[in-house]
């Protein structure tokens, strides 16, 4: 009798990722070895690996996509920590007003990151951009003139405006983290006369390392996968510089409307994705649940 | 110096940092609402302008009378948001309740769906754009709020099984020796003990569908269109009328500030609780 009622409470989850996450899986492995485009998805040609092979190949240009997410991943999980971490470590005092700071702060984080890229195409905008302007102001005693959207300068502009999307999570993570941190520690260290450097060192820091490889971890598969912000700042160019793999997967589909390159393509992505990822997550737990 | 002294310092020096992070963490969101207020020729007037006569003229023209359907893709949003919200509690209620009192499917159950998290929703868009148009669900408000379901699963669900974990079993236990079944049990004792976690849930279900962008975009064309993607259309269909982008992307990101401002510690809870396991 008990059997039975916990399996039926399980029933609608079950069919729910039934419906909409195994059979849309084994789906795409099928579009993958197949030529299916917008005109025949309905009768699809078997073509074996052939998708895996153009997908490689030097016309998609899918690798250069891949490793453009690699590059883009690694360099905003450093500057988001190390930027999520500083604050943390800025509001972990008292001060008047604080709760007001935080939900300001906290703002960015619930923000679509979608808007965030139309927002960073106002602000950075040749013409009429107000960040823009005032860099300006700036660069011209450098000799320089900087355009946050042109080639030289769009990847720091995508980092600026990520950073200001995620770093407010990942301090408000650390930060509900370090106010768990028990105060004997520091009380301790302090009669021992260890400076408050010294403190961060060698306790707060340990104590949020095993957060830090999670955040690090989560942070790095998202990155990789981002599609919304880069593809509303920048629609993937200048030219294909900011091309990331969801965007080049998006264009082999629903552009170009070539479903089976894309299937293979966005699964090619998926594996080189996913096997760095789980090597640090066996690493890391290894080392951290001793 | 005194101890007075050195403490004003410090605290003005905690200040000023804390103006200079605001600064750089909202100046993006500010520029783009002041935007949405300025008229056509504060727009472009060079140095910018932060004092300005507000005008409504965008927002007239973008959700009114500028022949555009704003107001209706703002509508959808709503309408795309509360139905992903509802389905999310639907699917999630139950099974988390299963999942943390009769540990169904064993201990990596919900680590198999928070894994879900790791995969790129554009692996899911190619299979959903054909299965969602075979099933008429493509640009419909529904089919768009069970992709956004599926995308919230690995965020809401264990949020869900660790605050019914929360809830000592004894009362549950009491019940049951009063006879009471487990359907009673969980309209009775269950439920009402977990509506806070529940609102807290549904904010933030109800947030990030709203920000949600790549399943919108796919799946609707016309009819459900939600506002994030419709003012991606004034980047691409519309040529560029900064006014117009700035007022609806305005309207676009509001809600969830709004939300945020009032609901922050609900939703703080939920989201500490559940996004690191």
């Amino acid at each position: 009798m008990k059997l039975q009622t916990k399996h039926i409470l399980v029933l609608p989850l079950t069919i729910f990722l039934t419906a909409f996450v195994i059979f849309p899986t084994i789906y795409l492995w099928y579009l993958a070895f197949n030529k299916v485009t917008f005109t025949n998805i309905d009768n699809p040609v078997f073509c074996g690996i052939e998708n895996f092979i153009e997908a490689l190949g030097p016309t998609v240009n899918l690798l250069n996509s891949i490793l453009f997410s690699f590059k883009f991943a690694i360099v905003a999980v450093i500057v988001q920590l190390l930027v999520g971490l500083g604050l943390a470590i800025l509001f972990n005092r008292d001060f008047k007003g604080k709760s007001i700071f935080l939900t300001l702060l906290l703002i960015p984080m619930l923000t679509s990151s979608a808007m965030f890229g139309v927002v960073g195409r106002l602000l950075f905008n040749a013409e009429i951009g107000t960040a823009t302007y005032f860099i300006n102001l700036f660069s011209r005693f450098l000799n320089m003139y900087i355009l946050p959207l042109s080639k030289d300068w769009v990847f720091p502009t995508l980092i600026y405006l990520d950073t200001v999307n995620w770093a407010p999570f990942i301090f408000l993570m650390v930060y509900t983290d370090l106010r768990s941190l028990p105060r004997e520690y520091i009380e301790a260290a302090l009669i021992d006369g260890a400076s408050s450097r010294a403190i961060y060192r060698y306790i707060v820091l340990p104590y949020l390392k095993p957060l830090l490889g999670v955040l690090a971890v989560i942070r790095f598969a998202d990155a990789f996968k981002t599609f919304d912000i880069i593809y509303t700042l920048t629609g993937g160019g200048p030219g294909s510089l900011t091309t990331s793999y969801s965007i080049k997967v998006y264009e082999l589909v629903f552009v170009k409307g070539n479903f089976g390159l894309g299937a293979a393509a966005s699964l090619i992505g998926f594996f080189i994705l996913i096997v760095p990822l789980s090597l640090v997550i066996v690493y890391t737990r290894r080392r951290w649940t001793k | 110096m005194s101890k007075k002294t050195k403490d004003v310092i410090s605290s003005l020096t905690i200040y000023m940092a804390l103006v200079i992070v605001l600064l750089i963490f909202l100046f993006p969101l500010i520029n783009t609402i002041m935007l949405a207020f300025k008229s056509d020729i504060d727009i472009v007037s060079l140095p910018p302008k932060f004092i300005f006569r507000p005008v409504l003229d965008h927002f007239l023209k973008a959700f009114a009378t500028g022949g555009y359907q704003f107001d209706k893709y703002f509508v959808n949003s709503i309408l795309i948001s509360s139905l992903s919200t509802l389905l999310s509690l639907g699917i999630c209620v139950f099974s988390a309740y299963a999942v943390s009192r009769y540990n169904v499917g064993g201990q990596g159950f919900t680590i198999q769906v928070i894994a879900l998290r790791f995969f790129p929703p554009i692996l899911f868009t190619i299979p959903f754009y054909i299965m969602f148009t075979m099933l008429g669900l493509r640009d419909t408000i529904l089919g768009i709020a069970i992709a956004h379901t599926l995308m919230n699963l690995p965020i809401i669900f264990p949020i869900l099984v660790s605050l019914i974990d929360e809830i000592p079993r004894e009362i549950e236990e009491a019940a049951i020796i009063d006879g009471c079944r487990t359907l009673d049990l969980m309209r009775y004792i269950v439920i009402p003990l977990l509506t806070p976690g529940i609102i807290a849930v549904s904010f933030i279900n109800f947030v990030f569908s709203w920000n949600e962008y790549l399943m919108a975009l796919i799946l609707s064309s016309v009819r459900a269109t939600p506002i994030t993607v419709g003012a991606g259309l004034f980047i691409r269909s519309f040529g560029v009328q900064y006014g117009e982008l700035a007022a609806v992307t305005t309207a676009a990101i509001l809600p969830p500030i709004i939300i945020v401002i009032l609901f922050r510690n609900h939703i703080i809870k939920g989201l500490t609780m559940g996004a690191v396991r």
